[in-house]
């Protein structure tokens, strides 16, 4: 039975190397992977099909010198937080253990969840906290003023009343949550009966408990009859209970962005279901009428 | 080639990527300009790349495999990736131009890499069917259902020979794990 069980997991891995799975494939895949952890890490199959992939491969076209400059701007931007980290950290002399094992805790904060960098991450809240008392002086100092007297002060402005701060679109908030977190998460949302029908990406942060989703292809939804609703399957959750993401509805062709708003604490997300539901969505879903999954 | 820069990658030495760029700058552009629709994404998905390769350079473990497959393998995921999430092709001759004309492959010496060299060799004992399926898929990127019309074939059947050539090739590479070999006895 054992046997047979690794035997699938094995075809949905191979199938996953060469062609891709459909959602469905993909849970049956999660399942599997359960029952077998020590696959988890195993990358095999892939290293086997990257070795393929090589045949007759030309490789003696070097890298545009435009594209090198940008993979070298990029490498700026990537080490740069970790340069600084070693010159804040580093004042004792280096010896190589030192340096190799910053250098392992410096790794697996990239590729994996954030390790504990006290002094660092104190440093980080004291600017901050000097950020917010600089904002609450400005804020003070412009707002508590008569307004007669910021006119004064201002001549320049035309318009004697107070601009508000501008709120940030859903499009901004979008791109700033790609660009500020590394543990930002960005994935196709795929109907489940066809996964080449790309309906859009999900984003999401699992530090900052936020995401949002991005469609492009979700049809309008006729609100006196159903609601879009979204679910975060939680690995510590029974996948039968989802947490809700929040309801919605699509009124117009085009781009459309959805904040993802999660009714409880998502400790490890492991795929994002749309669901159809009755108007203003449901506590539990059946599940019946899943249009989009997305798999983390 | 020295299997350290990964290391020092991994290690936040940035000189090492020079190195990088120098050892592996070719054979990312080749496949990326191969597994790309238009020369503009494939310069955006070489970016995306080596980002990826600096994140996953940790987890490179030269007992598995030599830096070259494992930054192929960084690649082909960054590439699939792109392409299934825009529902695109890679820009390659048809399938039926390839299907008619013979691969004229290079001699296995002229390969990239060891584990390139030992793929090669490893597909010429596979059966014709799941050699020239597993090259129209991984090296050409044409998609089950593609090859399944070409070769007039059971999607099913399209795949069986697909996973079994794939399995078998790892096994001739020595790359399946030894709990399963274990699991096996």
């Amino acid at each position: 039975m054992k046997n047979l069980q690794k035997d699938r997991l094995l075809e949905l891995l191979a199938d996953q190397t060469i062609f891709g799975l459909s959602a469905e494939e993909l849970m049956e895949l999660e399942k599997s992977k359960k029952q077998f952890p020590e696959w988890e890490k195993d990358f095999s199959l892939e290293l086997t099909a990257a070795a393929i992939g090589l045949f007759d491969l030309d490789v003696s076209d070097d890298l545009p010198a435009s594209l090198r400059a940008e993979v070298f701007a990029r490498a700026d931007e990537f080490f740069a937080p970790q340069e600084e980290l070693q010159n804040v950290v580093n004042f004792t002399p280096r010896t190589e253990k030192t340096i190799g094992s910053m250098a392992t805790e410096t790794v697996g904060n990239i590729t994996e969840t954030a390790p504990t960098r006290p002094f660092w991450q104190w440093l980080g809240w004291a600017f901050a906290a000097a950020a917010c008392v600089a904002l609450a002086i400005n804020l003070w100092t412009t707002r508590s003023r008569p307004q007669t007297e910021i006119v004064q002060n201002t001549p320049v402005i035309q318009t004697p009343t107070p601009t508000p701060t501008p709120k940030m679109s859903v499009e901004q908030e979008l791109a700033q949550l790609l660009a500020a977190e590394d543990d930002t998460v960005e994935i196709p949302l795929a109907d489940p009966k066809n996964t080449k029908e790309v309906l859009g990406e999900m984003v999401w942060s699992n530090k900052l408990q936020k995401g949002y989703a991005r469609f492009r292809n979700l049809p309008a939804n006729d609100i006196a009859k159903e609601s879009y609703q979204l679910w975060i399957v939680d690995e510590s959750q029974n996948p039968k209970t989802p947490i809700s993401g929040g309801v919605f509805n699509i009124s117009a062709t085009g781009e459309v962005i959805v904040p993802i708003d999660p009714q409880l604490t998502v400790k490890k997300p492991v795929m994002i279901a749309i669901t159809k539901e009755k108007p203003g969505g449901v506590v539990v879903s059946k599940q019946e009428k899943v249009v989009a999954l997305a798999k983390i | 080639m020295a299997q350290v820069t990964l290391k020092r990658i991994a290690a936040g030495d940035k000189s090492a990527v020079q190195d990088c760029l120098n050892n592996y700058g070719g054979l990312v552009w080749s496949l990326a300009r191969r597994m790309s629709p238009n020369s503009n994404e494939a310069e955006d998905a070489v970016q995306e790349i080596f980002i990826d390769i600096w994140k996953n350079a940790a987890r490179f473990d030269e007992t598995q495999s030599s830096e070259t497959t494992f930054v192929a393998m960084i690649a082909r995921r960054r590439l699939i990736d792109r392409l299934r999430k825009t529902n695109r092709q890679p820009n390659t001759d048809s399938l039926e131009d390839i299907l008619a004309e013979p691969s004229n492959g290079k001699d296995n010496d002229l390969q990239v890499s060891v584990e390139a060299k030992e793929a090669a060799q490893a597909m010429k004992h596979l059966r014709p069917e799941q050699r020239q399926i597993l090259h129209l898929s991984i090296v050409q990127g044409f998609s089950h259902q593609e090859i399944a019309d070409a070769l007039k074939m059971p999607l099913g059947t399209v795949k069986t020979h697909a996973r079994r050539g794939l399995i078998q090739v790892r096994e001739f590479l020595g790359l399946d794990s030894d709990f399963e070999k274990e699991a096996t006895v």
